[in-house]
């Protein structure tokens, strides 16, 4: 597959599921089924409760959808803009002078965080989906 | 000294550019003609730099595909996005250093997790609709 397929597949997908999660609730439809990861291990992964995030946050609700998934939310701009940057013309002149530490950077911040949500003592509880919103809205489940 | 594809600074003894990876030239190649006091002819675009010499597969810059690697990590399939991460890491430090071969390699394998984690993850909304579907049947 060439490179320029990748980038424009990944962006049709993420805009897809961007679509999904106005249409359909997570949870409520096959479409957006639950993490593998979560329902294999019982563990939750880095990314457990990113589609919640994306749907909260598309709903209004910036706070819970931060509870689901904090990491996530923070990473949404990174994401959105590298999607951006890769299709226009040129777009790796835009690319952040710092680019050859992000790459350390966020594979130490995806392990950490995966690792950390995981232990079920309180600072660290805040980190796992829902943890930090006060009353579980839109009856998601923990 | 600057790059001629990015416009990155880079060290003046650098042999490709740290930030897209295009071979850097010394000083007196990369410099313009002085400009003439007479009026002279729109200027003619500097010729294209030749293609570099160490490696024959590469062209242009070499794309990590950070992006998708953090994509697959949160939304798709967790062990793959995190291998994707640790190649796309690998990607932009091969080009730091120069070394394009490498680069180009762990961008193609970085191409392949992020791939093979999008299909996964479909592979994951399928099951899920065919085992919904069979269960609504019952």
């Amino acid at each position: 597959m060439r490179a320029g397929a990748v980038k424009w597949l990944s962006a049709v997908a993420f805009a897809a599921l961007i679509v999904a999660v106005c249409l359909f609730r997570p949870g409520s439809t096959p479409l957006l089924p639950p993490c593998p990861f979560r329902a294999l291990t019982g563990f939750y992964c880095p990314g457990c409760g990113s589609t919640r995030m994306l749907y909260l946050l598309l709903h209004g609700q910036p706070r819970e959808a931060f509870a689901q998934n904090p990491l996530a939310m923070l990473l949404l701009p990174v994401a959105v803009i590298g999607l951006i940057r890769q299709l226009m013309p040129g777009g790796a002149r835009m690319r952040p002078r710092t680019a050859q530490r992000w790459g350390s950077v966020a594979l130490a911040v995806v392990v950490l965080f995966g690792v950390l949500r995981n232990i079920p003592a309180r600072p660290f509880t805040y980190l796992a989906p829902g943890g930090a919103s006060r009353q579980f809205s839109d009856g998601f489940s923990r | 000294m600057f790059c001629q594809n990015c416009g990155t600074q880079n060290a003046s003894e650098a042999r490709h550019c740290m930030q897209c990876g295009a071979a850097m030239y010394g000083a007196g190649q990369a410099a313009p003609p002085p400009l003439s006091v007479q009026p002279t002819p729109p200027p003619i675009p500097p010729p294209m730099p030749p293609p570099p010499t160490f490696s024959t597969t590469f062209v242009g810059p070499v794309e990590s595909y950070m992006t998708q690697a953090i994509l697959v990590t949160l939304f798709c399939c967790l062990p793959l996005g995190i291998a994707a991460i640790f190649q796309a890491r690998a990607v932009d430090k091969a080009v730091a250093l120069g070394d394009m071969r490498k680069a180009q390699s762990a961008s193609n394998n970085a191409k392949n997790m992020v791939i093979a984690g999008f299909v996964g993850g479909l592979l994951v909304i399928v099951v899920s609709v065919i085992g919904n579907m069979s269960s609504s049947r019952l």
